[in-house]
C-alpha cells in the first residue's frame, strides 16, 4: 500500500466510523486518552492528539496530526460526545488557520508612523514602565477566546495585582446579555441544561438564531435525527430568512425587537387559557418587574400582577407589533402548552446583541418556567455562545469588570475577602470599583484626557477591537490620533487593530501552547502545546507572566503577596521555584496546570465545581459541577438544578435553584413591556441594517480569510438585500453601493437574496470582511443591565456606488 | 493531492438517493464507502489540487438527492499551495469612499 492508498484507507475508515455514529446516535464513551484506531492508522510518522477546535463555543474536538513539527491533518474526533467525529467546514481546515503566510513572529514598536522590530525584553519593559507610571490608567481587553489559564492570569494580573478591575472581555460584545439573563432568572450563570437536549427534544424553537451556518455541527445533530426517520420540528423565529430556514416547519417572521412582545404573547395565551403549569410554578417560580432604573434584581411582582401585565398581548394585538400572524402566535402558544412535547429554545447573538437583551434573555425562561417546560431531558432553555471560552474563561473565570473566578463579583465584600485569602493578599488588596464595560472603557479611551478619558493605555489580547467594536469611528479611531494613548496588541496576524498598535507582540496559537477552554454546555476542555510557534511568538500567558514579574522588578507592590512573595510564584514539587516569566524556563513546569489549580479553587464557592487537571487530560471534557463520588470517581453534571443530576439538589426537591435570587430556591420569571428600540428607519434612513456572521468565516476573518479554501468558498463581504428593495433602486447583482448610516459610510456589492433572504426594508452585512468595516456603521447603544450593544438593528440607506468600476 | 472523508446525508426519497449514488460512482476522484442505516453515505474525495476539491464538493451538495455535506477527514501534508498568495491585504484595500462620500471615513 503505497501512501496515498494508505490515506484513501484512512479518510475512508474514518468517514465510516462518522457515518455509523452519527446514523446509529452512538454517542461514545465519556473516558478515553486517544483514538488508538486513529493512531494505528496513521503510521508512527504522523503523532496524533486531541484538541477542542480553535472556533466557535460549540466545543467540537478534533484529532491533530503533526509529523515534522507541522500539523499535516485534522480529523473529527470520533471520540468526542460533542461532534461524534464530524466537523464543519471551518473545523477540519483549522489546523491550516496557523500557516498564513503573513503570521506575526517579532515584537514591534511603532516609531515615526512605522512599526519596527523590538525585542521581547524591551517590549515586555515598555509596558511595565507603562503601567508603573499610571496604574489606574492602564486596562486590559480580553477575549472569549482566552484559553482559561490565560484569562487567569490577566485577571490576577489586574484584580489581585494592580488592584483596579480595569479588565473587561470582547464577549461583553456578544454573550453579556445571556450573563444577566441567567442571573437574574436562577441567580447564578450559565446554561442548566445541555447539548444532549438536541438529541431529545421533539421541537426546537430558535429565537433569531442561524445554527445552520453559526453551530453547524450542532445543526447537523438535530436534523440527523430526521434522517434516522424521528421527528423534531423546527420553528424559527426570525427578521430574515437564513439557512436555517430551509430545514423549519415554521418561520415567524417579526419585525426587529419585537421579540419581547412575542414571548409576552405566549405567556398571555397559557394564562388565557389556563394551559400553564401551575404545579412547577408555584413550587418554583416567583415573579419580577423592572424598577425605573432598570437592574439585575428588579422588584417583586406577584402572579396576579404578572397575570394582568402580559393581558393585553393577544395574538391580534402582538401582530400589530410584531408582524407575526396570529395563527402562528397560536401555534407557538399551542405548543408550549403541550408537555407531551419536549422543548428546546436556542438562541445566540439575535438575543444578545439587543439593547433589551437581558429582557428578551428573561422572557425565554420564563416562557419555558410558565410552561414547565423545564428541567427534563430535551426540554429547556438553551443559550449558545460564538466564542470557544466565552463560557470557560469570560464567565467561569470572571474576566469582566466586576468579576472575579469562579462566580464571585467585586462587589461583595465577602467574595473580595475570599479572593484575598485564597491568592493570600493583603486585606484590601481588591477594588470594590467595578471598572469599566467594554464600551466604556473604549469610549474613555478615545476620549482625551482632559475631557475625561482617563484610559491611556490598552492591553488588546486575543481579539480585534479595531474591525469588531461597534461604531468604530467614534470607540477606537479617535485613540489613535490623541497624545498619550498607548495601544498594546497581542495577536497572531496583522489586523485592523495591529495596524493601529503601538506595540504589537506575537503570540503563540492554538496548539502552539497548552490550552484549556469552556463550551456552551459547561464542558472544560484541555489539550497539550503540538508545534512551537513561528519565529519569535510566544503564548499570551507567558506575555502576562513576564510583565507582572517586570514589575515585580521595577517594585510595583501589588506584585508580591502579603509575604511578599512573586504574585505567580510557580514550584516544581520539591518546592523549589522555577522562574516561568523567563522564556528560557517557561516549559520548565506546566504553566497551565499551575494556573488552573490556582482557579480550581475558587470554583465550589458558588458550586462551579471543576475536577482536577489532570481529569482533563483523559477526557474530551466534562461539564461542571464536576465532583467526587463515593468511590472517588469525577462525575460531571448534565443538568442543574435537578434531583438525580445535579449533586447539590437535595434529595426530595425535585428541581431546587439553590442560588436562587430570592433566597428561597426559586427561579424568577420576569415580565417586561415591549419598547421601540432606539433607533428605526425613517425617511432619511429607511433600511433596517442588521449584521452578523457566516459559515465559512469565524468573526473578523483574522483567521479563517488566510486559509485559502474558507477564503475562496467566501471571497468577500456582500449587501444581502431582497429583489424587490433592489428592483425598487434599481440595483444589479454584484453592483457596488454606498451604505450609509448615521455613524458612516462603506462601498460593497450587492447580493440579491442570496445566502440569507432579508425582507423588503432590511439589508444584512456580515463582519468579516476588514476591507468592508461595516461597523464603521452600527450603533453602540446598549442594554442598561449587561452594557452589550445592539449590532442587529439600526437605520441606513443606500445609493449605487458612483464608481461601479471600482471593485 | 488533497484526500478528504466526507459523510454524506441523503434525503428520503430511494429514486433520487439511487441516482445520487450512480452518479457519485461515476466520478473518478470519488470513492463510496459502505451506507450507513439512516441515509448516512462515507465517500473519499481525492483531486490533484484543493480547488479543485472545493468544487467537486460544491457539486457534490448539488447532486438532486443530496441532503448535507459533513467532513470527518482531512489531510493536507502534501498540499504546497495552502500559503495563500491571495491573502486579505490591508494594504491592497480598495478604495471605501468613491467620490460622492459625505466623508465619514
Amino acid at each position: 500500500m503505497d501512501r496515498r492508498e494508505f490515506l484513501r484507507f484512512t479518510a475512508m475508515t474514518a468517514a465510516t466510523a462518522a457515518a455509523s455514529r452519527v446514523a446509529l446516535a452512538q454517542a461514545p464513551g465519556p473516558t478515553v486518552a486517544l483514538d488508538p484506531a486513529l493512531a494505528q492508522r496513521m503510521g508512527a510518522d504522523v503523532r496524533w492528539d486531541k484538541a477542542p477546535c480553535r472556533f466557535c463555543g460549540t466545543g467540537c474536538h478534533v484529532q491533530v496530526g503533526v509529523r515534522g513539527g507541522r500539523v499535516v491533518a485534522i480529523a473529527g474526533d470520533q471520540l468526542a460526545p460533542v461532534n461524534r467525529g464530524l466537523l464543519c467546514v471551518k473545523g477540519y481546515h483549522v489546523g491550516l488557520a496557523l500557516y498564513g503566510s503573513d503570521r506575526l513572529t517579532r515584537p514591534m514598536l511603532k516609531r515615526n508612523g512605522r512599526h519596527e522590530p523590538i525585542t521581547w525584553v524591551e517590549a515586555v519593559d515598555i509596558i511595565a514602565r507603562r503601567i508603573m507610571a499610571r496604574p489606574a490608567s492602564f486596562a486590559v481587553y480580553g477575549s472569549g477566546q482566552w484559553t482559561i489559564p490565560e484569562g487567569f492570569a490577566a485577571l490576577k494580573l489586574v484584580k489581585a495585582g494592580l488592584g483596579t478591575n480595569l479588565i473587561d472581555p470582547n464577549a461583553r460584545l456578544c454573550m453579556a446579555s445571556a450573563v444577566t439573563g441567567f442571573l437574574s432568572t436562577y441567580g447564578v450563570d450559565e446554561p442548566a441544561a445541555c447539548f444532549d437536549d438536541l438529541d431529545r427534544a421533539d421541537a426546537v424553537v430558535l429565537w433569531g438564531n442561524n445554527p445552520a451556518e453559526m453551530h453547524p455541527v450542532l445543526f447537523s445533530r438535530i436534523v440527523d435525527r430526521r434522517a434516522r426517520g424521528e421527528r423534531v420540528d423546527l420553528i424559527d423565529i426570525g427578521t430574515r430568512r437564513t439557512r436555517t430556514t430551509a430545514f423549519a416547519q415554521h418561520f415567524l417572521q417579526f419585525k426587529p425587537n419585537t421579540d419581547l412582545a412575542i414571548a409576552n404573547c405566549i405567556a398571555q395565551q397559557l394564562l388565557a387559557s389556563g394551559r400553564h403549569d401551575p404545579r412547577f410554578v408555584e413550587r418554583f417560580c416567583n415573579f419580577r418587574q423592572d424598577t425605573a432604573q432598570p437592574s439585575l434584581n428588579g422588584a417583586p411582582l406577584t402572579f396576579a400582577q404578572y397575570r394582568q401585565r402580559v393581558a393585553r398581548y393577544t395574538p391580534e394585538y402582538t401582530e400589530r407589533i410584531s408582524g407575526v400572524p396570529a395563527r402562528d402566535l397560536r401555534m407557538l402558544a399551542d405548543l408550549f402548552a403541550d408537555r407531551s412535547k419536549r422543548i428546546v429554545s436556542l438562541w445566540c447573538m439575535g438575543m444578545n446583541q439587543h439593547t433589551r437583551g437581558t429582557a428578551i434573555n428573561r422572557m425565554v425562561h420564563g416562557v419555558h418556567l410558565l410552561s414547565g417546560h423545564w428541567g427534563r431531558p430535551g426540554d429547556g432553555p438553551q443559550s449558545l455562545t460564538g466564542q470557544p471560552s466565552a463560557c470557560g474563561t469570560v464567565r467561569e473565570v470572571g474576566t469582566t469588570a466586576n468579576g472575579l473566578p469562579g462566580g464571585l463579583v467585586v462587589t461583595n465584600a465577602e467574595h473580595r475577602h475570599e479572593a484575598e485569602e485564597l491568592w493570600h493578599l493583603p486585606p484590601g488588596r481588591i477594588s470594590g470599583t467595578p471598572g469599566h464595560h467594554a464600551v466604556e472603557l473604549w469610549r474613555r479611551f478615545s476620549t482625551a484626557a482632559a475631557e475625561g478619558g482617563d484610559i491611556s493605555t490598552i492591553w488588546v489580547q486575543v481579539t480585534n477591537p479595531g474591525q469588531s467594536l461597534p461604531n468604530v469611528n467614534k470607540l477606537f479611531k479617535p485613540s489613535r490620533a490623541l497624545p498619550d494613548k498607548f495601544l498594546i496588541v497581542s495577536d497572531v496576524y496583522p489586523t485592523a487593530t495591529t495596524r493601529d498598535a503601538d506595540l504589537i507582540l506575537p503570540s503563540a496559537m492554538w496548539v502552539e501552547k497548552n490550552g484549556m477552554t469552556g463550551n456552551s454546555e459547561r464542558r472544560t476542555q484541555q489539550w497539550f502545546k503540538m508545534v512551537d510557534p513561528p519565529g519569535e511568538a510566544r503564548p499570551d500567558v507567558w506575555q502576562t507572566l513576564a510583565v507582572a514579574h517586570r514589575l515585580f522588578e521595577l517594585g510595583h507592590p501589588g506584585m508580591r503577596d502579603r509575604d511578599g512573595r512573586f504574585l505567580f510564584a510557580m514550584t516544581r514539587p520539591d518546592g523549589t521555584e522555577v522562574p516561568a516569566w523567563d522564556w528560557a524556563h517557561f516549559h520548565d513546569v506546566n504553566v497551565d496546570e499551575k494556573l488552573f489549580e490556582d482557579y480550581r479553587r475558587f470554583t465550589s464557592i458558588k458550586h462551579k465545581n471543576l475536577a482536577p487537571y489532570g481529569e482533563y487530560v483523559r477526557h474530551r471534557g466534562l461539564r461542571w459541577p464536576v465532583v467526587q463520588d463515593r468511590a472517588g470517581a469525577w462525575r460531571e453534571t448534565r443538568y442543574r438544578f435537578v434531583e438525580g443530576e445535579d449533586p447539590f439538589v437535595a434529595a426530595g426537591r425535585g428541581v431546587q435553584f439553590y442560588h436562587s435570587v430570592t433566597r428561597d430556591d426559586k427561579a424568577l420569571i420576569w415580565f417586561h413591556d415591549y419598547e421601540p428600540p432606539p433607533e428605526s428607519p425613517d425617511a432619511e434612513y429607511p433600511f433596517w441594517l442588521c449584521t452578523g456572521r457566516v459559515l465559512e468565516h469565524w468573526h473578523t476573518g483574522s483567521m479563517t480569510m488566510r486559509v485559502p479554501q474558507l477564503r475562496r468558498a467566501m471571497p468577500q463581504a456582500y449587501l444581502e438585500m431582497n429583489r424587490e428593495d433592489a428592483q425598487r433602486l434599481r440595483l444589479q447583482d454584484g453592483q457596488r453601493v454606498v451604505l450609509e448610516t448615521r455613524r458612516g459610510a462603506i462601498t460593497l456589492p450587492v447580493w440579491i437574496e442570496g445566502r440569507g433572504a432579508p425582507p423588503p426594508g432590511s439589508v444584512f452585512v456580515p463582519f468579516f470582511d476588514e476591507r468592508v468595516p461595516i461597523n464603521e456603521l452600527t450603533l453602540e447603544a446598549h442594554d442598561p443591565i449587561s452594557k452589550q450593544p445592539d449590532y442587529k438593528k439600526c437605520a441606513a440607506r443606500i445609493r449605487p456606488a458612483a464608481d461601479p468600476e471600482r471593485r | 493531492m488533497p484526500v478528504a472523508g466526507l459523510v454524506i446525508t441523503f434525503c428520503e426519497d430511494e429514486g433520487l438517493r439511487a441516482c445520487a449514488v450512480e452518479a457519485l460512482a461515476a466520478d473518478p476522484r470519488i470513492t463510496l464507502g459502505e451506507a450507513q442505516r439512516g441515509r448516512k453515505l462515507p465517500l473519499v474525495t481525492d483531486t490533484e489540487t484543493l480547488e479543485e476539491q472545493q468544487e467537486l464538493w460544491r457539486a457534490l451538495v448539488n447532486v438532486p438527492g443530496v441532503l448535507t455535506l459533513d467532513l470527518a477527514f482531512e489531510d493536507f501534508s502534501d498540499v504546497g499551495d495552502f500559503s495563500s498568495d491571495e491573502l486579505p491585504s490591508r494594504w491592497n484595500k480598495q478604495p471605501r469612499h468613491p467620490e460622492d462620500d459625505h466623508g465619514s471615513a
